[in-house]
C-alpha cells in the first residue's frame, strides 16, 4: 500500500537575529549595506533530516519537549512555511488544525462566522449549507445564531469553533495540535 | 496503528484529491489553477470585509457616497470657485467628481491591500490558502464602494445635463480596469514589504497624499506648462485611468503617448508587485 504521507529528509532552518532586538528595520538594513556589514544572524535548525511514512488509517502522534519542532513540522505539513530541504508527498487534502476558530470575527454573527470559517478551512459553500443544520445542532447555539460573536461567552465561542471543525475533519487526512 | 477500520473512507478521499508535493523550491509566479480552486474564498473574504466595514454604523453603505460628495463640495468651493482652476469645458463639480471617483478606488484599495497581510496575519499564520486572495479581495471591497459612488456620478451627470459620448461604454471599463491594475501592483508589493518592515505602514498615507497632487485629479494636465513635467506626471499609473474615464465627457482627444506611458507603468508595477509578493 502506498503511504498517504511521505516525508523525506525534511529540514527547516531559521535565522536568529542577534542585533537590534530581533527586528530587522529598514533603516538598520540600509545602514548595514552602506557599511558593507553583513547582518549578524545565527543558523538554527528547527528540524533536521526527518523522514517518516504514514499509511491510510494510521494514527500518528508526535511527542516532544518545548522547542523540539512539533509545531514547525505541522506548519510545514499544512503549507504555512516552506521547508529548507527535503520533500513531502501528500496523497489527499490535508486538514490542518493549528487552532480552532481561526478567522472568527467578533463583529460577525454566529451564522456569518460559520460560513467564513468553513470556507477558510476549504469547504465549498454548498458543503457548508448542507451541513449547516448539523453544525448548529452540535454547537447548541441556535438561539444566538444572529447575535454578533462578541456577545458570546467564551464557552459558546469555543463550542461553535469546535462544531465547524468537527464536521469538516473526518473526510480527509487530518493533523491536529493538541495541548493540555 | 490499530485504527485501520476507516481505510475505505480514506481511500475514497484519496481518489477525490490529487496528490501534491511540498518542497523548498518556489513555484511559478501565479498558480492560476489553485486560485481558481479557491475562488469561493475571494467572495467570502470580500463579503466579510464589506460586512465588517459597515457594522455598527448608522448610515451604513451611505458612507461610500457621503465621502466623495463632501470632497467634491470642498474642491469645487476652493479650486473651482476661489482659484478658478480650468476644467476642460465641463462644470467643475463633474470634472472633479470624475477624477475623485477613480482616485478613491485607488487610494482606499491601495491602503487597505497594503495593510491586508498584516491585519490578517492571525489567519495567514494558521491556515494555508493562496496568499494573493488577501490583498486582491481588499481591492474588491474598494470596488464595491466605487460602484456605489458611480451611481451617484450618473445622477450628477443627469443633474448637470452633461452629454456623455457613447465611447464611455468601452472607455469607462478600461479606465476602471487600469485603476484595478494600478492598485493591485503597488498594493501587493507594499503588502509584502509591510510584513517585513512595518515602516511601510507610515509610508502609505504619505505616498497617497503625494500621488494625489502629482495626478491630474483636481486639475487638468494641460495646466502643467512644461512638457517634461507632463511626462513625469504620466508615469503615475492613475493618469491613464482618469484621463480615459474623462474622454467621453470632455470630448477632447487626449495625448495618446502620455496615456501609453501611464498604462505601461501600471502594468510594470503589477508584474513587479506580483513577483515580490510571491518571493516573500
Amino acid at each position: 500500500m502506498r503511504p498517504i504521507l511521505e516525508v523525506k529528509g525534511l529540514s527547516k532552518k531559521y535565522l536568529i537575529q542577534h542585533s537590534n532586538g530581533g527586528y530587522l528595520s529598514l533603516r538598520e538594513r540600509m545602514i548595514n549595506v552602506l557599511k558593507f556589514k553583513r547582518n549578524i544572524t545565527e543558523d538554527f535548525w528547527a528540524l533536521h533530516d526527518i523522514s517518516f511514512d504514514i499509511y491510510p488509517g494510521d494514527s500518528f502522534g508526535i511527542i516532544g519537549r518545548n522547542g523540539a519542532g512539533k509545531s514547525t513540522l505541522l506548519k510545514i505539513l499544512s503549507r504555512i512555511t516552506r521547508p529548507t530541504q527535503g520533500r513531502i508527498r501528500i496523497g489527499g487534502r490535508v486538514a490542518s488544525l493549528l487552532e480552532v476558530g481561526t478567522g472568527f470575527h467578533p463583529e460577525l454573527t454566529g451564522r456569518e462566522n460559520i460560513f467564513f470559517n468553513g470556507s477558510l478551512l476549504g469547504m465549498k459553500r454548498v458543503e457548508i449549507e448542507s451541513k449547516f443544520d448539523e453544525i448548529v445542532d452540535f454547537s447548541g447555539i441556535e438561539k444566538f445564531l444572529d447575535t454578533p460573536l462578541k456577545h458570546y461567552s467564551s464557552g459558546m465561542q469555543l463550542r461553535l469553533a469546535f462544531s465547524v471543525a468537527a464536521f469538516w475533519i473526518p473526510r480527509y487526512l487530518s493533523l491536529m495540535k493538541c495541548w493540555q | 496503528m490499530n485504527n485501520r477500520s476507516d481505510i475505505p473512507i480514506s481511500m475514497q478521499s484519496l481518489s477525490d484529491n490529487p496528490e501534491y508535493t511540498i518542497d523548498s523550491g518556489s513555484r511559478q509566479l501565479m498558480n492560476m489553477g489553485e486560485l481558481w480552486k479557491y475562488r469561493e474564498l475571494f467572495y467570502f473574504f470580500t463579503w466579510r470585509d464589506i460586512k465588517i466595514k459597515y457594522k455598527q454604523t448608522v448610515l451604513g453603505f451611505l458612507w461610500a457616497i457621503i465621502q466623495p460628495v463632501l470632497m467634491m463640495a470642498i474642491f469645487t468651493l476652493f479650486f473651482g470657485h476661489a482659484l478658478n482652476v480650468p476644467s476642460q469645458n465641463i462644470p467643475y463639480p463633474v470634472f472633479v467628481f470624475s477624477g475623485l471617483l477613480l482616485w478613491n478606488l485607488y487610494s482606499t484599495g491601495l491602503s487597505s491591500s497594503a495593510n491586508s497581510m498584516v491585519s490578517n496575519s492571525h489567519i495567514i499564520k494558521k491556515i494555508y490558502f493562496p496568499r494573493l486572495i488577501v490583498p486582491v479581495s481588499s481591492v474588491l471591497v474598494a470596488l464595491f464602494d466605487f460602484v456605489m459612488a458611480l451611481c451617484l456620478f450618473i445622477v450628477l451627470l443627469i443633474y448637470y445635463q452633461q452629454a456623455v459620448d457613447l465611447s464611455a461604454l468601452w472607455l469607462w471599463p478600461t479606465g476602471i480596469l487600469i485603476t484595478l491594475i494600478a492598485t493591485l501592483g503597488p498594493g501587493t508589493w507594499i503588502a509584502a514589504l509591510n510584513v517585513k518592515y512595518r515602516d511601510f505602514r507610515y509610508v502609505i498615507p504619505f505616498l497617497i497624499q503625494v500621488l494625489f497632487f502629482l495626478t491630474p485629479v483636481i486639475y487638468p494636465i494641460g495646466m502643467l506648462e512644461h512638457e517634461i513635467l507632463q511626462y513625469i506626471v504620466a508615469i503615475s499609473p492613475m493618469y491613464a485611468a482618469i484621463e480615459l474615464f474623462r474622454i467621453p465627457i470632455v470630448n477632447e482627444s487626449p495625448d495618446l503617448l502620455l496615456i501609453g506611458i501611464s498604462a505601461i507603468s501600471s502594468i510594470l508595477f503589477l508584474i513587479g508587485g506580483l513577483f515580490y509578493f510571491k518571493k516573500n
